[in-house]
């Protein structure tokens, strides 16, 4: 079919390619309601635990340059956060994936609560990096960096709630960002183009 | 003014079912004016469906402010997403009301295609056990057709649009003409094993049988995996009116597509009790057009159709066009939906699950087939499926909201990468009886973008729905637990989903034999009005728990097969 061959160029996509057969695939099976986290009641249940514990929102400046959110020292924690979540290794981590930028963006059309509410996870995790290591988290070392989330991270934390919260929910935008950037689609999963679907072709399971 | 040509047919709606009318009356032999109220879809440019993640700026996640000023109601659509939302209507020109304690989700479509580029694709017969079910039960009326009446147009239409399926024999789920199955998963085929084993043909699961093709067929392409069919299907593989349809009414050269055409009213001539044409304002220019046609065939979905005829009413018809019944508007449907159970399938660890198939599993109904139910008529079926979950699975994105191997740094990467465990799921998709109560009004308060009055929609759950909803999610669960599946949790709220949620509205024309209790005859044909034929989904006089977009193209298929015959012995 020549006019479909045509328009896969059109698209920048190569049709071999994207039958080829590998042995990675990502995505999403599209029946199934993919992000379930983001009802309007678990959201709202976040927000009221960080407001009964903080009630001003830390005043934020101007947004660092090409950013709408982060002013350039929050983009600075984020960046290092999200690098500490997902580093470099053999494959780039999450600042070469840029994901501080991706959540910029994702900040940016969230409803306003969601983004006090991670604001303030921000600045709490300054001034509990202040009171630890006398330094806002930015200027901490990165094995302070990585001890402090190492606190807020583990399951029987005993760390204040608002900073637990804040490391689930940046670790779960680390997460999406990274894997769904160029990046970690293709250096890190190696996504390169659809494969059959073979299912099961196992004896065993044979009905 | 040049003398206004008429047309043999006038067709309004490009889904589904206008699709379907088009390209039987073009060949058939007749002229054809299709009129669609959205805009012209080119799949080159208007398709998403091999877009990455990358390459849109939410990554997949929608701009939410933008979705909640624009469309509040869509966006609670699994299929609606930032790669393709525009292919739904903006809630703010389209708006519809209900009363405060009765929301109703109406997700919709307009453009050429319709729904059919975002539909489910899920394609499943009716058996006599739906189509006998009112008269057997005493519910609201009869069907006027049996199983045997719609056989031979199932098999029509089925063979030019190609489902995949796998013949089971199962009486209440009658097998079609199926190209090659999909492939099912290790956890599906160990299911269907175990199910075989304890229900004895009673349950059986089997590959979801859909509109997409597993092999060529009629000039289109094979399905090749890429997994997101709501956001369209460059190579054709899915049914859809663009791929499909569309295409062979045009090949005949006795089709005219207008896009941008939304229909005021249909024009009534009182003298010869028959449709002259249809109004139209032109959704652009906002110009005020007429059609002239002999015969009208009204494929603009449920509620958009008896919209249309509400709207249309006149001295003759003062209640809306063709309902001297009284019953036009009345016995909303949708399906109950939203409620099931999943788990982990253990002992699958050594087998990975490579791929996405677009297509799940079906378990036909099985309540109220051989013995009767003690606390409800009707039955469900089962959708779901069987996968590995974790990144490299093939299966789904990382979840925003789901829960993440431990820690952070290198080992957290690393873990990242491993597959997790083997999950099953089932959700039920349950039968709505007919509710005269359910129904569709006109606002005559509200307008749409083009000033056409706007819907009233009044439709809740009933006794028998909600005794049905109570124990699908726990049936789920018993039959994943009996299978093996482990750590099973059941999902869904206490209370359904509001009714469209669904997406299978249907009903609110229904067809009969009695012309006092019914607005279609047996051939979609309106018992008032003799050039008038209806055959989406508001002919339906009862839902079966069925997706039933296939219904709706088979009987569309016999409806036109039936006006040209008449047309041609001059009785319409």
């Amino acid at each position: 079919m020549p006019a479909m061959e045509s328009q896969l160029e059109k698209r920048g996509i190569d049709r071999r390619q994207a039958l080829k057969n590998i042995s990675i695939v990502f995505g999403a099976v599209s029946s199934m309601p993919v992000f379930s986290g983001f009802s309007g009641e678990s959201i709202f249940a976040q927000g009221q635990a960080v407001h009964n514990h903080l009630s001003t929102v830390p005043s934020n400046g101007s947004p660092a340059a090409g950013l709408t959110v982060f002013n350039p020292h929050q983009n600075e924690t984020v960046t290092s956060i999200c690098e500490l979540i997902i580093p470099q290794t053999a494959t780039p981590g999450a600042k070469a994936a840029r994901v501080n930028e991706f959540i910029d963006v994702f900040l940016s059309s969230t409803i306003q609560q969601e983004k006090d509410q991670f604001l303030k996870g921000l600045d709490w995790i300054d001034r509990r990096s202040t009171e630890l290591f006398q330094k806002p988290f930015a200027q901490a070392s990165t094995a302070q960096q990585a001890d402090l989330l190492t606190r807020i991270s583990m399951e029987d934390s005993s760390e204040d709630s608002i900073g637990q919260i804040f490391f689930n929910r940046i670790k779960s935008l680390t997460v999406f960002g990274y894997y769904t950037s160029k990046v970690g689609l293709e250096e890190e999963l190696k996504f390169s183009g659809w494969v059959e679907y073979k299912g099961c072709t196992h004896p065993e399971h044979q009905a | 003014m040049a003398k206004t040509k008429t047309y043999d047919a006038i067709v309004i709606g490009s889904g589904i079912t206008g699709g379907w009318a088009a390209k039987e009356l073009t060949e058939k032999g007749l002229d054809v004016l299709l009129l669609e109220a959205g805009r012209n879809i080119d799949p080159g440019v208007d398709y998403s469906e091999h877009k990455l993640p990358y390459d849109v700026k939410f990554r997949g996640l929608t701009d939410r402010k933008f979705m909640d000023e624009n469309y509040p109601v869509q966006k609670q659509c699994y299929a609606c997403r930032e790669y393709n939302h525009f292919l739904f209507v903006n809630d703010k020109e389209n708006p519809y009301t209900t009363p405060p304690d009765k929301p109703y989700l109406f997700l919709r479509g307009r453009q050429v295609g319709g729904r059919s580029i975002m539909w489910g694709r899920q394609v499943y017969r009716w058996s006599n056990l739906d189509f006998k079910a009112n008269e057997r039960e005493g519910i609201a009326i009869p069907w006027p057709i049996s199983y045997e009446d719609i056989e031979p147009w199932y098999d029509y239409v089925e063979s030019f649009i190609g489902i995949s399926g796998m013949k089971e024999n199962i009486p209440q789920l009658p097998d079609g003409k199926f190209l090659p199955p999909m492939a099912l998963s290790c956890g599906e085929r160990l299911m269907r094993r175990v199910l075989m084993e304890k229900w004895k043909g009673e349950r059986i699961l089997t590959i979801g049988r859909c509109a997409i093709i597993t092999r060529e067929h009629n000039g289109r392409a094979p399905c090749h995996y890429c997994g997101p069919c709501e956001q369209g299907c460059i190579t054709r593989s899915y049914f859809s009116t663009l791929s499909s349809t569309l295409p062979a009414a045009q090949a005949t050269g006795r089709l005219t597509l207008r896009p941008h055409s939304v229909v005021r009213h249909l024009i009534y001539d009182k003298d010869s009790n028959k449709l002259s044409g249809a109004h139209v304002v032109d959704g652009v220019s906002q110009q005020e057009i007429e059609f002239k046609a002999k015969t009208v065939f009204l494929c603009a979905s449920t509620l958009e159709s008896t919209r249309i005829l509400l709207n249309s009413h006149n001295s003759r018809y003062p209640n809306g066009l063709a309902n001297s019944s009284g019953v036009l508007g009345h016995y909303l449907m949708d399906h109950l939906y939203g409620s099931g159970a999943s788990g982990e399938y253990p002992g699958l660890e050594e087998y990975d699950d490579i791929g996405r198939r677009p297509n799940g599993i079906y378990i036909a109904r099985f309540q109220n087939v051989r013995t009767k139910h003690p606390k409800y008529l009707r039955g469900y079926g089962f959708q779901g499926g069987s996968h590995r979950a974790g990144i490299l699975g093939g299966f789904q994105l990382p979840s925003l909201g789901g829960s993440l191997q431990p820690g952070f740094g290198a080992s957290f990467k690393e873990a990242m990468k491993k597959s997790g465990s083997w999950q099953m799921s089932l959700s039920g998709f349950g039968e709505c009886l007919p509710h005269y109560e359910n129904k569709v009004e006109i606002n005559k308060n509200v307008v749409d973008k083009w000033g056409i009055p706007a819907m009233h929609i009044t439709a809740d759950w009933y006794e028998n729905e909600l005794a049905m909803y109570d124990e699908i999610r726990n049936v789920a669960a018993e039959m994943l637990e009996s299978c093996g599946v482990k750590n099973v949790s059941t999902f869904g709220d206490r209370r359904p989903a509001p009714p469209g949620k669904g997406i299978h509205e249907m009903g609110t024309a229904r067809m009969g034999n009695d012309p006092k209790t019914s607005v279609l005859n047996k051939w979609n044909q309106s018992h008032d009005i003799k050039n008038l034929f209806v055959t989406d989904g508001s002919c339906m006089v009862s839902s079966a728990c069925q997706n039933p977009s296939i219904t709706y193209m088979a009987l569309t298929a016999r409806a036109a097969n039936y006006a040209v015959e008449q047309m041609k012995k001059g009785e319409i």
